[in-house]
C-alpha cells in the first residue's frame, strides 16, 4: 500500500457510477473479479484523499464493495433521480466534509486509474491560487485521444473478463497497447477527471461547463461519428437554454475534440442537430427544455 | 497503333477528341471522333456516357443483347491529380432495371483508361468465348478466359496482373456477372461500379475483365492557375467539410440513422433496429482492427477494410451494412461482414442483393412463398442464400430475379412492399423520414440511387420538413440533381461536394485552367440541364412511363390517410396527393410535359437529339488473339 501524502485530510473524492449513456450496460458495475470495476478506482483513491464519495446515477444499483474498501466510502443517495453526472457531482458537493480544500472528481469506470495519476494532478492543483480547476479532458494534448482509447480498451476487454481472464492481465496488456502509441501524455491515463479547490469551486465549475446549473433545462447532447470517437463518450449530461448554449458547453468541456464545431455559431455549415432525433435545427437560438436530448451528427451524412 | 491526342484538330487540353469503340463481334477496334461541340456540351463521365449510349443506338434494345453498348466514359479532370478525380462512368442499360444504368468505377482503372488517350471505351459486339479484353494505347486483344471462369473479381485482378504485368489495371467480374445475375458489379481493388447490373452486361459479352495499360498524361492549358486551384480544393477538402469520411467513413451512417429513425430495418418495416449499435462505426473501430484505404489521387480515404475473425479483409460502407445487416434483421458483426464478403467476391450488389433477401423473408413472414430458411434474423440462410443468388441455385434461381422481378412472379400483393423504384432496389435511407429524398428516388433516371438524387441532402440540412413533401423544395432537389450530373461529369468524388462552395463556378475556372475553352458558371449549368435531358431521353426511348416515377405502397399513408403503423415503420407515410404535386411541379420545372415527358426538340427524333449522331470511324485495327 502507498504511503498517505501529507495532505490527505484535505482531499476528498467523488466517484459518479453508472453514467451508462456511451454503454448498454453499466461498465462500472462489470465484475473484476470478485469486484466491480469501480472497485479499482476506490483502491486508486484510497492512498490519497481523506474522504470518498461514491453517487450512483438514477436506475443503477450502489456497487458492492468488499468490507476493506467498502468502509473508505461514503454513499450519496439523492432526493431525486440523478441521471446526469452533473447533477450528481453538485449533489456529492452538499456532502464534502469541510476541511476538504481539493476534490477530485472522477467516474467509476476507469480501470487503469493508478494513485500515480492522481496524486501530481492534486499536487499541482494545491501549489495555485484560486479554484484551480483542471479539466483533464482538456488538459495535455491527446488526453481526448486517451479517453477515446480507455473506452475502446473496455470495449476490448470486456468479452476476455467475462471469459474468466485474470483482470491485472487485461489491462496490464491495455497499459501497453496505449504506452506504445505514444498518446499518454504524462503516461498516466487520466480521464474525465475534474478536481477543484473546494466545494463552492466545485459548483461554479460545474455551471461554467453547463453540467450543473439548476437555472437551467437539463439536457442531454449525443454525439456521433468523430466527436464520440474523440470525446469516448456518446452523451454529455448539460444544462443549456438553447442548442447554441448546448454546444458551447460542450467546446468548454473537451475543445480539442469539439474544434470542429468552431466559434459561435460557426458549427452551422459542418454539423447538424436533431431535438430528440426529430426536425433537424439550425438555429442556434433554438430553446431546449428540461429532458431534451440533442442530436448532434457531421453534415455530411449520407453516401 | 491507334492515333492520340491532336490527331483529330483537336485545339482543347484536357480532351482527346476521340473514343474507342471495341466491336467484339467483328473482332475491331475502331477509332470514332468527338466533335469538340460534344465534349464542352457533356464535359465527360456521366454527361458524355449518356450521349455516346444514345448515339451508338437507335432504339429500345435489350441490354444483353450483343449490341448493347458498355460504355467507360472518362472525364476532363481524371488524371490531373486533382483530389478524387481517379474516376470513370460506366454506363448501360441496366439488366435489373431496362433504364439507364450510370455508375462509377473508381482509382487506378480510372487513370489507365484515360491513358488510353481516348475520351471513352465502348464495348459493343460478344466474344466468341470467354475472354479477357486487353486494351493499351498500342492496340486492343483478346485473350481466352477460361482459366479464370469462376474466380472472384479480386482473384482474377492478381491473376491478370501476375500474367500481364503490374502496369496492367483490371475490372472484373465475378461468377454472379458469369452467371447473369442482373445486380452483378463490375469490380476494381475491391471497388466496385455495383448497381445496376454493369458487371452482368460485361458478362454478355463474354468478357471476365478488362485488362488496360495506359498513363494519364494530362498537360493543362493555364499550368500555375491550375495549380492553383488544386491545391485551393485540397485544402479545403482536408477539413470539416469531409471529416467524417476521413475519420469513420460511410460507416458513420448507420448509428446516426438509427438515431434519426431512418435507418431501414425488416424490408422497410420498421425505422430503426434496437441492437444497430453493434454494427455502428463507432462499435466496429473499437473493437476491430479497421484499416483506412483511399483511391488513387484521393486525400480522403473514406475506405474501411475491416479484419476478419477467420482472416483476410472485407471492405466496409455503411450501404452494405444497412442491407445485410439491419434490413434483414442481423445486427452480429460476424454475419454481415462475412455477408457482405461473399457478395464482393461473388461480384453481387449488396444493397440489391440485401433488398431482395429482405423483400423475399418478408414473403416468407407472411406466408405468401418459402424460400428455404430464409427468414428475418437468420444469418447461416442469408450467406447461405448469398451464394445460391451468385450461381442461380435452387431458391437463389429466384432470388437472382432481383426485387421487383420476384415479385411480380409471387403477385398476391406482394408488390406493395416490394422496395425498389424502376427496378432498383431502394438503398439505406428511410423515405417516411426523408420524404424529399422520397421525391428524388422516385424521378431518378436510375431508380432508386441515394447518389443520382441526393436530395437526402434537403432533408438533413433544417431548410425543409422532412416528414413531409411539397412543391416550394422541388426547386432545391432540382438542383441538387444537376450539381451531381457535373460532379459525376468533370468527374470529382461526390465526398467532396461539401469542399466546393460554387459548383458551376468552379468547374467553370477548373475547365478553363485546364482546356483554355473559356467554361463559364452558366454554361456549367446548362451542361446539367442538358445531361439531364439526354438521361430522361433514353429511358423515353425504352419505353419509360410516368406510372414509373413512384414508389412502392408501403411508403405512403393508407387510403384513409392515417400514419401507418407496423406496415412502414410507425411513421406517418408519404400523403400521396402531396407527392403527386410535387411530381408534377418537378417535371414542370424540368421543361417536360404533363406525363413527364420531353417536349419536341428543333432537328431532334424522339429518339435522338439534334447532336447525338456517332461519327464514322475514322480508323479501325483487328483485336488481337493472345494467350
Amino acid at each position: 500500500m502507498q504511503e498517505h501524502c501529507a495532505s490527505q485530510e484535505h482531499r476528498a473524492a467523488i466517484v459518479v457510477t453508472g453514467i451508462g449513456d456511451a454503454w448498454v450496460q453499466d461498465v462500472s458495475a462489470l465484475r473484476l473479479g470478485a469486484e466491480p470495476l469501480v472497485a479499482r478506482v476506490i483502491v486508486a483513491l484510497a492512498p490519497l484523499v481523506g474522504a470518498i464519495l461514491l453517487v450512483p446515477l438514477a436506475g443503477r444499483r450502489a456497487p458492492r464493495l468488499a468490507p476493506p474498501l467498502g468502509r473508505r466510502v461514503t454513499l450519496v443517495r439523492a432526493e431525486a433521480d440523478l441521471d446526469r453526472a452533473g447533477r450528481a457531482l453538485a449533489e456529492a458537493a452538499a456532502h464534502l466534509p469541510p476541511e476538504a480544500t481539493t476534490i477530485v472528481a472522477l467516474t467509476g469506470d476507469m480501470p487503469l486509474l493508478t494513485p500515480a495519476c492522481i496524486d501530481p494532478l492534486c499536487r499541482a492543483l494545491e501549489r495555485e491560487p484560486g479554484d484551480g480547476v483542471v479539466w483533464a479532458a482538456r488538459g495535455e494534448a491527446g488526453s481526448a485521444l486517451l479517453v477515446a482509447m480507455r473506452r475502446a480498451a473496455l470495449v476490448k476487454a470486456a468479452p476476455r473478463l467475462r471469459q474468466g481472464e485474470s483482470p491485472e492481465r487485461v489491462f496490464e496488456a491495455q497499459r501497453c497497447a496505449s504506452a506504445s502509441l505514444g498518446v499518454a501524455g504524462n503516461g498516466h491515463p487520466t480521464d474525465a477527471l475534474l478536481a477543484v479547490r473546494n466545494p463552492a469551486g466545485l459548483r461554479r465549475t460545474l455551471v461554467t461547463l453547463g453540467l450543473s446549473d439548476p437555472a437551467k433545462p437539463a439536457v442531454t447532447l449525443e454525439v456521433y461519428g468523430q466527436l464520440r470517437l474523440t470525446t469516448g463518450c456518446a452523451a454529455f449530461p448539460l444544462h443549456a437554454e438553447t442548442v447554441g448554449a448546448a454546444l458551447a458547453a460542450l467546446r468548454r468541456i473537451d475543445p480539442e475534440a469539439a474544434r470542429g464545431l468552431g466559434e459561435d455559431g460557426a458549427w452551422i455549415e459542418h454539423f447538424r442537430c436533431a431535438i430528440n432525433g426529430q426536425q433537424i435545427i439550425v438555429d442556434p437560438d433554438h430553446p431546449l427544455r428540461t429532458g431534451d436530448r440533442l442530436v448532434l451528427f457531421s453534415a455530411a451524412v449520407g453516401g | 497503333m491507334m492515333g492520340g491526342a491532336g490527331d483529330h484538330g483537336m485545339a482543347m487540353h484536357g480532351f482527346h477528341g476521340r473514343y474507342l469503340r471495341v466491336d467484339l463481334t467483328r473482332g475491331v477496334m475502331e477509332e470514332v471522333p468527338l466533335a469538340p461541340e460534344v465534349l464542352t456540351r457533356y464535359l465527360g463521365g456521366t454527361g458524355l456516357g449518356c450521349w455516346l449510349l444514345l448515339a451508338e443506338t437507335r432504339g429500345a434494345y435489350d441490354p444483353l443483347a450483343p449490341e448493347a453498348p458498355l460504355v467507360l466514359a472518362s472525364a476532363p479532370l481524371v488524371g490531373t491529380g486533382l483530389n478524387t478525380s481517379a474516376k470513370a462512368a460506366v454506363l448501360c442499360l441496366s439488366p435489373l432495371t431496362g433504364r439507364l444504368n450510370d455508375a462509377m468505377i473508381s482509382s487506378h482503372i480510372a487513370l489507365a483508361l484515360r491513358g488510353l488517350r481516348a475520351d471513352a471505351l465502348v464495348l459493343v459486339g460478344a466474344a466468341p468465348e470467354w475472354c479477357v479484353l486487353r486494351v493499351e494505347p498500342e492496340g486492343a486483344s483478346l485473350h481466352p478466359a477460361a482459366e479464370w471462369r469462376g474466380l472472384s473479381a479480386e482473384a482474377t485482378e492478381s491473376a491478370l496482373r501476375a500474367r500481364f504485368g503490374d502496369d496492367h489495371e483490371v475490372a472484373a467480374i465475378g461468377p454472379a456477372g458469369e452467371n447473369g445475375v442482373p445486380f452483378a458489379t463490375l469490380t476494381h481493388a475491391g471497388r466496385h461500379a455495383g448497381r445496376g447490373g454493369t458487371g452482368t452486361v460485361l458478362g454478355s459479352k463474354r468478357l471476365k475483365a478488362l485488362a488496360v495499360r495506359g498513363r494519364p498524361e494530362v498537360r493543362p492549358a493555364h499550368p500555375a492557375r491550375f495549380e492553383a486551384i488544386r491545391r485551393r480544393l485540397q485544402a479545403r477538402s482536408m477539413g470539416a467539410a469531409t471529416e467524417k469520411y476521413r475519420t469513420t467513413g460511410t460507416i458513420g451512417n448507420l448509428l446516426v440513422f438509427n438515431r434519426l429513425e431512418v435507418l431501414p430495418t425488416r424490408n422497410f418495416q420498421a425505422t430503426s433496429h434496437a441492437l444497430a449499435a453493434d454494427l455502428s462505426a463507432e462499435t466496429l473501430l473499437a473493437t476491430r482492427a479497421v484499416h483506412r484505404s483511399t483511391c488513387a489521387d484521393c486525400k480522403i480515404g473514406c475506405d474501411r477494410r475491416v479484419e476478419l475473425e477467420g482472416g483476410g479483409q472485407v471492405r466496409l460502407e455503411y450501404e452494405s451494412l444497412f442491407a445485410l445487416g439491419p434490413l434483414l434483421d442481423l445486427h452480429d458483426p460476424a454475419v454481415v461482414l462475412e455477408a457482405s464478403r461473399r457478395c464482393d467476391a461473388l461480384g453481387l450488389d449488396t444493397i440489391s442483393t440485401g433488398g431482395t433477401l429482405a423483400f423475399a423473408m418478408e414473403c416468407a413472414e407472411r406466408g405468401l412463398a418459402r424460400f428455404g430458411d430464409l427468414r428475418f434474423g437468420n444469418g447461416p440462410a442469408v450467406l447461405d442464400a448469398v451464394e445460391r443468388i451468385a450461381r442461380r441455385e435452387g431458391e437463389g434461381a429466384l432470388l437472382a430475379l432481383g426485387t421487383r422481378a420476384l415479385a411480380a412472379r409471387i403477385g398476391q400483393g406482394s408488390e406493395a412492399f416490394a422496395a425498389h423504384v424502376k427496378g432498383l432496389e431502394m438503398p439505406g435511407y428511410h423515405p417516411r423520414g426523408l420524404q424529399s429524398l422520397g421525391i428524388g428516388l422516385a424521378v431518378g433516371s436510375r431508380g432508386a440511387d441515394h447518389n443520382r438524387s441526393g436530395a437526402y441532402e434537403l432533408d438533413l440540412t433544417g431548410a425543409v420538413d422532412r416528414f413531409r413533401v411539397d412543391t416550394e423544395r422541388i426547386p432545391l432537389l432540382i438542383e441538387r440533381e444537376n450539381q451531381g450530373a457535373v460532379m459525376d461529369s468533370l468527374i470529382l468524388c461526390r465526398f467532396i461536394r461539401r469542399a466546393v462552395r460554387d459548383l458551376y463556378a468552379e468547374a467553370a475556372e477548373m475547365l478553363t485552367a485546364l482546356t483554355g475553352h473559356p467554361f463559364t458558371a452558366e454554361e456549367i449549368a446548362r451542361t446539367a440541364e442538358g445531361i439531364q435531358r439526354l438521361k430522361k431521353r433514353f429511358n423515353q426511348r425504352q419505353g419509360w412511363s410516368e406510372a414509373e416515377d413512384t414508389l412502392p405502397a408501403r411508403f405512403f399513408r393508407g387510403p384513409d390517410g392515417a400514419a401507418d403503423g407496423p406496415e412502414g415503420g410507425g411513421r406517418a407515410g408519404i400523403d400521396r396527393e402531396r407527392f403527386r404535386q410535387a411530381r408534377a411541379e418537378y417535371y414542370r420545372l424540368r421543361g417536360w410535359d404533363a406525363e413527364g415527358r420531353l417536349p419536341p426538340e428543333p432537328g431532334a427524333s424522339a429518339a435522338m437529339p439534334p447532336a447525338a449522331r456517332s461519327q464514322p470511324a475514322q480508323r479501325s485495327v483487328p483485336l488481337g488473339w493472345g494467350r
